[in-house]
């Protein structure tokens, strides 16, 4: 884990303006697929702490982020300029474990975010990408995906694109031996109910620190056959299916 | 320039000292922040037992600052002697242990059990946890309470003994009065503002409980004049605790009477804050052409 001051030096706004897409550059050090930063939006103490993004790719000295705006921070993050300064510390959290052989990512909205980066790691993976509409789908930006996987399945609640419905409505039905979920809570829940074998899920929760300090991240999981309140941060993003316990708080 | 100071027993070789909570067991911010370079580090609260504190969510951001309801999940004291100590003991620094208790009689249990270890430095009763005695309610909100388990933990240590008081009290004098005719040898404050945030759409509490603590630099001007009553009034040494995010910070408290500063909150946002707060005090003191930090602790000249 370490701090580094990057310099924004490509930003693409999206049509609607609620999603850029972030190329920073500094002297950051190598991450893992799940692994996130935390990105402090403003040099001023209002917003007050970081936020969480996971990252999209990491290459050379550049790290590729994917951010929705959802509220002040991520506004202000929207608003960032190629040459302005940003703070990130990276990596944070576990990231995903690799598996042999045919596995299935599975990402709603900007839960696509760890999948980009741990497909760009995999040989033989199906992709299964669901979003609310065609212009919240951001294949276009990853050529390479298409071409190196196995199949694509997009799907969109309104039926813009690809199939039409909510994306646990389209699970292939095949043997994988691993899925990797990331996404919204309720379609995490709804994969998890449906999906029989091995998986691993990225969780969002609220962060103060990232790095283990402050115990804001908690979520409650199922280990060794006892509940444990356990930090996000350190011990996530990444849990494995048969320890997430879905109905929190 | 000599950066050191004493405070509640202790000699510090600075002023900054990791403010309990915020820093986790101290090996966390290893990475980022030169642990060698910090007067002290609070370790997070400790009870004789494991906790697993409140459900999700736990925070939430405010202005400037943020609502906290995290209720002292921790490892427990066994556990953070065989697992963190060893690691956090190796750091040129005084390790300073935050104790909690749901009964009174925890807090002896706590002090009883670290006192023998020689790694540790001293104690920072923690007043301002939920007990069971008074419904939930914090012993440092009255005087009596406050001197009863300094008093019983005063029995059963000789090393440096801290009162960690919170501000949400009319007695706040009375309480750092009380901590200090039973023997403590500092008080600490401030621990966090009982406030709330509500969210109109759902009409419930962001948080998982009804209230939740207030701290960063939205509450340092309320800290400031807390630090101040207590070192003006009370003979007792003052730790100086809130919002505080610069060596200017630091100074101001130190001008009211403080003997030494916790950093909390920002260490959130920027893990190495507490050495660029230390930097910056120096080199303010330098400016104005002082040799240390002792020329100043005190010396606020009123209005
Ligand atoms: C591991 C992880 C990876 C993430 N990756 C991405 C990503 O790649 N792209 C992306 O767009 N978003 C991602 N998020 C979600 C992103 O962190 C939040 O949308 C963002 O923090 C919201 O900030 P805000 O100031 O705009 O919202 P506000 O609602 O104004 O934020 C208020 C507070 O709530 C917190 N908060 C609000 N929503 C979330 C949330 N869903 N998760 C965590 N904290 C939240 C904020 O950090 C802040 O402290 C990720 C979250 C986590 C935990
Ligand atoms: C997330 C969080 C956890 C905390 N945990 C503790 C604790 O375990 N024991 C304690 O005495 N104070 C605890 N505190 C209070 C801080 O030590 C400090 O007194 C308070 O936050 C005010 O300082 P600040 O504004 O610099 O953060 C905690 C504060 C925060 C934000
Ligand atoms: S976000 Fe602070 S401990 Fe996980």
């Amino acid at each position: 884990m370490k701090q580094v001051e990057g310099e924004v030096k490509e930003k693409k706004s999206f049509p609607g303006g609620n999603f850029v897409l972030l190329r920073i550059e500094g002297d950051f050090p190598p991450s893992e697929p799940g692994q996130f930063a935390m990105i402090s939006p403003s040099p001023s103490f209002d917003p007050f702490l970081r936020r969480p993004f996971g990252i999209l790719h990491q290459e050379g000295n550049s790290l590729f982020f994917l951010i929705k705006v959802v509220g002040r921070g991520t506004r202000l993050l929207s608003e960032k300029k190629p040459g302005d300064k940003l703070s990130l510390i990276i990596p944070l959290g576990n990231g995903f474990t690799l598996k042999e052989g045919k596995v299935l990512l599975a990402g709603g909205g900007t839960g696509i975010v760890p999948l980009v980066y741990l497909a760009s790691r995999l040989e033989d993976f199906t992709l299964l990408y669901g979003a609310k509409t065609r212009d919240e789908i951001f294949l276009n930006e990853f050529p390479w995906l298409r071409k190196r996987a196995r199949e694509v399945i997009i799907t969109t609640e309104d039926g813009s694109a690809g199939r039409k419905g909510l994306l646990t409505r389209h699970i292939p039905q095949e043997d994988f031996s691993c899925a990797y979920v990331s996404g919204p809570w309720p379609m995490m829940m709804e994969f998890a109910r449906l999906y029989r074998g091995e998986a691993e899920f990225s969780l969002e929760t609220i962060m103060g620190c990232g790095f283990g300090v402050c115990y804001g991240c908690a979520v409650r999981v199922r280990r060794g056959g006892q509940e444990k309140i356990v930090r996000a941060c350190l011990e996530g993003p990444v849990f494995k299916k048969e320890e997430v316990i879905w109905t929190q708080g | 320039m000599d950066t050191r100071i004493k405070a509640g027993g202790l000699v510090l070789k600075n002023p900054v000292i990791l403010a309990s909570g915020t820093a986790g067991y101290g090996i966390e911010l290893a990475p980022i922040l030169d642990l060698n370079r910090v007067g002290a580090i609070v370790v997070k609260g400790l009870y004789p037992y494991e906790r697993q504190g409140n459900p999700p969510p736990r925070l939430w951001e405010t202005p400037c600052g943020l609502l906290n309801s995290i209720g002292l999940q921790g490892v427990g004291m066994r556990r953070f002697a065989e697992e963190y100590l060893p690691h956090l003991s190796q750091y040129d620094t005084h390790i300073i242990i935050n104790a909690c208790g749901e009964e009174d009689e925890e807090y002896v249990q706590v002090v009883k059990y670290f006192s023998k270890l020689p790694s540790v430095s001293g104690f920072e009763l923690n007043l301002s946890c939920p007990n069971v005695r008074e419904g939930g309610k914090c012993p440092a909100m009255w005087p009596r309470w406050s001197y009863e388990i300094v008093k019983a933990t005063r029995e059963v240590t000789e090393k440096p003994l801290w009162a960690k008081l919170t501000p949400n009290t009319s007695s706040l004098v009375e309480v750092a009065s009380a901590c200090q005719e039973a023997g403590a040898d500092a008080v600490s404050l401030v621990n966090t503002y009982l406030a709330m945030a509500v969210d109109f759409r759902t009409r419930k509490s962001r948080l998982s409980t009804l209230f939740g603590g207030l701290s960063g630099p939205a509450i340092k001007p309320l800290a400031l004049r807390a630090v101040y009553l207590v070192a003006s009034s009370v003979d007792v040494d003052v730790v100086g605790i809130g919002g505080i995010s610069s060596g200017e910070d630091l100074l101001e408290f130190l001008l009211v009477g403080a003997k030494a500063v916790q950093i909390g909150s920002i260490t959130l946002r920027e893990p190495a804050a507490a050495e660029r707060i230390l930097k910056e005090a120096v080199s303010l003191l330098e400016e104005e052409g002082y040799n240390n930090f002792n020329e100043i602790i005190g010396r606020f000249q009123g209005v």
